[in-house]
């Protein structure tokens, strides 16, 4: 109704356009999204006021992924469609979730793929669609809050994330429709936030135990950049190891026959849980099962039963200062990230680590997200002239299999990123024409002991006698820290190549196909997201009549006229309130509008009337 | 975006192309650098703008390692004077330092029969640390004269101090693995 409203001329647009960019921090645990607003980094919220969303999906029968607290409550009534630390599988074959031995609190379909499936309600799913709906819960939260469209995200991975973890992630943010600006190290955005806030130069060290991961990274700031010397960690480490540790010394003392119970096991794991949590600030707790079992749990003995994790988090603080070149007393700031710092042993082994007193002002669950939230805000140009700048590297060693079983290692581990890397290799035997390239990644000498991230064949070469072919490999490794190999021969220019994809990865194929499934639920969204744009077009037009009706209807129309605009505005108010298409309700805004032209007409010759009264004529005339 | 690939190493961080540099000029340059060209400052460019930084960092990333560490400055200086290395055939003739080297690898093998055996390997880790630092005050010395084929000796021996060191890291870490 265009003339009912007329807005001051230049005043319709937004004065400077901000785009929105997040980060967001997709825990084993919990997962966060933030935003810079107004200049200020902070975690969004929900409804509720909770910034932390539980990193859990519910799935029942009938009903859309629940995420969240409300899927968490689910978890002691159906314990095998609540499906939690989702994150300890994503990236992972199948056959690395068996050798890893973890207590996995959920159950996968049995067959030979190599993709592991987890069984739910709904069918089975991958552990990448299952993140995407945590994302997809992330980004609805974040739309909902800014309100508008998401022009990019930066994801944040633990920095000991391997290759084909990292392209999960990845996988996982594009199925949940989100642009990734970039992937970005944890504790590099912990150190973002810290960096930024007390604009701090020199060597700091970020020891970063979450849930399932932990990371350290050693990192030069220099002149607003921000340089990884040097990481390190355990992808497969974290406080959920404390819990478990506690759940298994439980089980023995309780029946250990009780494991094959999985709602025994989930009620004792909480019970663990919890005990953990009270252990920060007592020194002992007492454990409830039921009224007949009770135990008492002394931090002197919780600190026993998880030192080794401890001890090994500490190994990989000397190995990552090492990598880095330098030494303890190089480091002049210590920053504690994730929730399982707030273990008292934790932080004492490390303040005795470091000989230094560790900071911890920063929340340590919100911290990585405002440090994800400040690069994703930069890298959407919202802040034009800003020197911050990352320079990250590569966790893990890169390398090729060669003859005999054996690893040669192409690309060190903390080499900075961008990075290529070319090796020559010849051929083996006399007459080969073809050539098997192996891409490993980890330090072990042996293929058995590294990561298998790829192979592929490169055909066709000349047949020479052994030794006299030249093939040239070259590893490329993007910002993101993701892998592509090419190989050639160097005289007939015989070529192939691979962006890496695990072998027990998602194929492009697989992806495509479960983009096309979302994005025909994206449609069901869509349809319910004009229809309500359209209700609300609805109201402000009635709201707009009415009051205006208030002001002059009676002066301006008769009878006839007024019963007519009535009537139409009252099948309007019905069609929004039961017309299920934006259609129907955009008809009757019509049907409406076109019922008042007359009166919106009248309406305007009045106003002009009597603005000029008490002028004259020629006043106007120019 | 433009960016020069055909700069050598020096060129690009405008240094003089001896083996003395200022460590700190080069960080601050490649910072410099990187400021430019780093794929962060192109996030919303077109496919081809976004290989071509993504080149022109990898570039320059290789650049920095180079010149930053003493003996692949060493060896990148030498080639630039034209003289050829051929990884798999060129090695040191010298006897005595083959011979040295020898023992101390077969010193860290045996370290785990010694009572301390971590900091067996520090003392091995100091020790080749000194000969290595004779080592490259030495090749200063050739380079500024134009001995190439002496400097280049140097190189070699050189190569076998960063594969010790390798060694000596990997012990230490396969015995820390132990340890857990």
């Amino acid at each position: 109704m265009a003339l009912l409203q007329i807005s001051e001329p230049g005043m319709s647009t937004a004065p400077h356009e901000h785009r929105l960019a997040v980060g967001i921090d997709l825990g084993t645990t919990n997962s966060l999204v933030a935003s810079v607003r107004s200049g200020v980094a902070e975690t969004l919220e929900d409804s509720n006021g909770q910034a932390l969303l539980p990193s859990v999906v519910y799935y029942a029968l009938g009903k859309s992924p629940e995420v969240g607290v409300t899927a968490l409550e689910n978890s002691s009534k159906d314990p095998l469609n609540t499906i939690a630390s989702i994150k300890r599988v994503l990236g992972r074959s199948a056959q690395d979730i068996q050798s890893a031995n973890d207590y996995i609190p959920f159950q996968f379909e049995n067959n030979s793929e190599s993709v592991p499936r987890v069984k739910t309600a709904l069918g089975p799913r991958t552990a990448v669609e299952i993140s995407a709906d945590i994302l997809l819960a992330l980004k609805h939260r974040a739309e909902k809050s800014l309100g508008g469209d998401l022009v990019g995200a930066v994801i944040t991975v633990p920095a000991y994330f391997d290759d084909s973890q990292r392209q999960a992630t990845k996988d996982a943010a594009t199925l949940a429709g989100l642009n990734v600006y970039r992937l970005l190290n944890e504790p590099t955005a912990a150190a973002i936030a810290y960096g930024l806030d007390q604009s701090a130069e020199g060597i700091i060290a970020v020891y970063d135990l979450g849930g399932g991961t932990f990371d350290v990274s050693i990192l030069r700031l220099r002149k607003g950049v921000f340089e990884v010397m040097a990481t390190g960690g355990d992808s497969a480490l974290g406080g959920d190891d404390f819990d478990h540790a506690i759940t298994n010394w439980l089980v023995e003392k309780l029946d250990p026959a009780m494991r094959e119970d999985d709602i025994a096991m989930h009620k004792i794991l909480s019970a663990a849980r919890q005990a953990k949590e009270e252990l920060t600030s007592q020194s002992k707790t007492i454990i409830k099962i039921d009224e007949h079992a009770e135990w008492e749990l002394t931090r002197e003995n919780f600190e026993q039963l998880i030192e080794a994790y401890v001890k090994k988090t500490i190994m990989a603080c000397r190995r990552a200062l090492r990598d880095a070149g330098i030494d303890k007393d190089d480091v002049s700031e210590v920053v504690m990230v994730g929730g399982s710092t707030r273990v008292p042993l934790v932080r004492q082994q490390v303040e005795k680590f470091f000989a230094k007193a560790p900071h911890t002002d920063i929340d340590p669950d919100r911290v990585v997200a405002i440090g994800a939230a400040i690069q994703a805000d930069i890298l959407a140009g919202n802040k034009p002239g800003d020197e911050m700048l990352l320079l990250d590297v590569i966790p893990l060693s890169l390398g090729i299999e060669t003859m005999g079983g054996l690893v040669e290692k192409i690309v060190n581990r903390n080499t900075t990123i961008p990075v290529a890397r070319a090796q020559e290799f010849t051929t083996y035997k006399d007459g080969q024409t073809a050539m098997r390239v192996h891409v490993l990644q980890g330090e072990r000498e042996l293929v058995s002991d590294c990561r298998s991230l790829a192979t592929f064949d490169l055909t066709g070469l000349p047949p020479l006698v052994a030794g006299a072919a030249k093939i040239k490999v070259t590893y490329q490794i993007d910002a993101d820290g993701l892998l592509s190999v090419s190989a050639q021969e160097v005289n007939t220019g015989v070529s192939a190549s691979i962006e890496v994809k695990p072998s027990y990865g998602l194929t492009d194929l697989e992806i495509e196909g479960m983009l096309k499934a979302s994005m025909d639920h994206a449609q069901e969204d869509m349809v319910a997201r004009s229809l309500r744009e359209e209700q609300v077009e609805a109201d402000r037009v009635v709201e707009a009549l009415n009051s205006a009706l208030a002001k002059d209807g009676s002066e301006l129309l008769n009878e006839k006229e007024l019963e007519n605009i009535i009537n139409m505005r009252d099948v309007l108010i019905d069609t929004r309130n039961v017309a299920d298409n934006a259609e129907q309700i955009k008809q009757a805004i019509k049907n409406v509008e076109s019922v008042s032209e007359e009166y919106v007409a009248r309406r305007m010759n009045s106003s002009v009337r009597s603005m000029m009264q008490g002028h004259k004529v020629e006043e106007f005339e120019q | 975006m433009e960016f020069n690939f055909s700069r050598n190493y020096f060129e690009l961080f405008e240094l003089e192309e001896q083996f003395h540099i200022d460590r700190d000029i080069l960080a601050d340059r490649y910072q410099n650098l990187q400021s430019q060209f780093h794929p962060d400052r192109f996030i919303d460019a077109n496919d081809h703008d976004k290989r071509l930084v993504m080149q022109a960092t990898t570039f320059i990333n290789e650049a920095h390692k180079t010149l930053k560490e003493e003996s692949s400055r060493a060896r990148y200086l030498l080639e630039l004077r034209g003289v050829p290395f051929n990884s798999e055939k060129d090695t040191t003739q010298d006897m005595d330092f083959l011979m040295s080297q020898m023992s101390l690898r077969e010193q860290i093998d045996e370290v785990d029969s010694q009572e301390n055996p971590l900091e067996c390997l520090d003392e091995l880790a100091r020790k080749s640390k000194i000969e290595k630092s004779q080592l490259v005050e030495n090749y200063q010395t050739q380079f500024n004269t134009q001995q190439w084929g002496e400097a280049k000796e140097i190189v070699l021996k050189l190569q076998f101090f960063a594969r010790l060191q390798q060694q000596i890291n990997q012990k230490q870490e396969a015995l820390e693995d132990q340890l857990l």
